[in-house]
């Protein structure tokens, strides 16, 4: 009978044994992960142009019309799409609507741009697409869908390159090698 | 035949003459030369000026501490602060500018690794001068080479590096290409003096005060990554970079070779590298593979990469692809 309970207490003393090592071993590797960071994403409504809307859309902004008659925007997003209250919320001009007819702020844009971007979106949420800056290991800064893509024209314009620092100034003519 | 003779004599004479004169005379040149070099008095003063004119002067001095200075692998913590001590006071000398210099240490655990997505890429060349003003490199001179390439090829016969204007132009897409960081790297090979070898994190890192500035690894680099000095750098007072480090972007004496060290004086603390964090595009991305969580591992497991010139075995730790 005695040797039977010195089994279990040592059956007891190597299962405790396993889990704190277990435990040990899973901790650390759970601090390891970039969960706990902090991601911030850039603001967005300090930065738009004619912000804040309500000091001209009062009321509700229904029968607007052509959306390129307004802020003389040039319209290239969707064919077909020629409604400004697909994405703009028709209660409030501060604000974007789902689907759903959840109502987001300019600063959250990217819950509007998901719904079609999913692909996108979910590189975004990683971290693949997109500019990020500040800590490879520690808090990022993250950029909105609308920062770099303008939403009314959201292909990505064509830029100036900056002048090659090693040119020279006569440049071989093309052709001759 | 008298007449002959007697000319001859002369003419002896003459030379005879002459020789002690012309000894005289070296003598006399050879006590002022001495003069001017070892005792530079009020007569020699703006001899003397033009050498410590900041503006003629070809770098800093080549001092008796400097020529006897340790290989950096050899060096204890006194050593390197000493040396450190030694470059920030001739740094304030030449250019006049107050640096921290240090030398972070590869963190254990991490190896760096560089994606671009040559689909994201337009050719803009930010990089190439965010890289510049970082790295404290001479204004004509470069790092980043982003060559033009003809759409349905890798051809770098057809490359353009000097093109100008509005990018992205039609059937053209842009290949920026730095110092892959090999894990096999041929120039490290060729280093007579193991001035240059890779650390722990993956970098390639060089001694510049070890170079002796003799190009082995210029011409054993398959990807034109290696720059060299021809002259002292030329940078603006006001765009100095204070934040140095020891074998990355400290400003490299003339007669040395540099290169791109994945900016190691941020990254080695955590940083985003310059060149990454000044891409408008977002086609730079950067991080720890040995990391399951981060967003290089991620683009490891779902994209398809390629490196430059697989077939020469280099196994560069920057990869490139489209998506």
């Amino acid at each position: 009978m005695s040797q039977h309970k010195n089994l279990q207490t040592d059956e007891v003393g190597l299962c405790l044994k396993f889990w704190v090592v277990l435990v040990l071993s899973i901790l650390p590797m759970a601090n390891h992960g970039y969960a706990e960071e902090q991601i911030t994403i850039i603001e967005r409504e300090s930065q738009m142009g004619f912000w804040p809307c309500s000091s001209c859309h009062t009321g509700n902004f229904k029968g607007l019309g052509d959306p390129n008659n307004q802020h003389q925007l040039t319209f290239k997003h969707m064919e077909n799409v020629n409604e400004c209250l697909f994405c703009h919320s028709f209660k409030n001009p501060e604000r974007l609507h789902l689907e759903d007819g959840t109502t987001i702020t300019f600063n959250e844009s990217y819950r509007l741009c998901t719904l079609c971007h999913g692909e996108i979106y979910r590189e975004w949420k990683v971290g693949i697409h997109g500019l990020q800056t500040g800590y490879w290991k520690g808090p990022k800064t993250r950029r909105n869908c609308t920062q770099c893509h303008n939403a009314h024209a959201p292909k990505f314009p064509p830029m100036e390159a900056l002048p090659n620092p090693v040119d020279y100034p006569n440049k071989p003519a093309e052709g001759k090698h | 035949m008298s007449e002959n003779s007697n000319s001859n004599n002369k003419k002896i004479d003459v030379l005879l003459k002459e020789k002690p004169l012309k000894r005289r005379s070296f003598l006399k040149a050879l006590a002022t030369a001495g003069a001017i070099t070892f005792f530079p008095g009020k007569q020699t003063k703006a001899f003397a000026g033009t050498f410590t004119d900041k503006k003629d002067r070809k770098g800093p001095h080549l001092t008796w501490e400097k020529f006897f200075q340790k290989y950096y692998k050899e060096m204890t913590p006194e050593d390197k602060k000493r040396v450190f001590e030694r470059i920030t006071r001739e740094t304030k000398e030449y250019y006049g500018v107050d640096i921290t210099l240090a030398d972070p240490q590869p963190i254990p655990g991490v190896k760096f690794v560089f994606f671009l997505n040559l689909s994201k890429c337009n050719g803009n060349r930010r990089c190439v001068i965010a890289c510049q003003k970082e790295n404290n490199l001479d204004r004509s001179k470069a790092w980043i080479t982003v060559l033009e390439m003809e759409n349905g090829g890798f051809d770098f016969e057809k490359s353009d590096r000097h093109y100008t204007g509005i990018v992205p132009k039609d059937g053209k897409f842009y290949l920026p290409v730095q110092c892959l960081q090999c894990d096999n790297p041929p120039c490290v090979k060729v280093c007579p003096t193991e001035a240059t070898w890779k650390e722990k994190d993956g970098i390639v890192v060089i001694d510049y005060d070890w170079c002796i500035g003799c190009r082995y690894c210029q011409a054993a680099c398959p990807y034109e990554a290696r720059k060299f000095n021809w002259k002292t750098p030329e940078i603006p007072q006001d765009e100095i970079n204070t934040n140095q480090n020891y074998l990355g972007n400290r400003i490299r004496p003339r007669g040395t070779i540099e290169k791109c060290h994945f900016c190691s004086h941020r990254t080695r603390v955590g940083r985003y590298p310059a060149c990454l964090e000044a891409c408008p595009t977002g086609a730079r991305k950067f991080g720890n593979i040995l990391d399951p969580e981060s967003e290089v591992s991620k683009i490891f497991n779902t994209k398809t990469l390629f490196v430059l010139k697989e077939e020469l075995n280099t196994k560069p730790s920057f990869f490139y692809y489209f998506d």
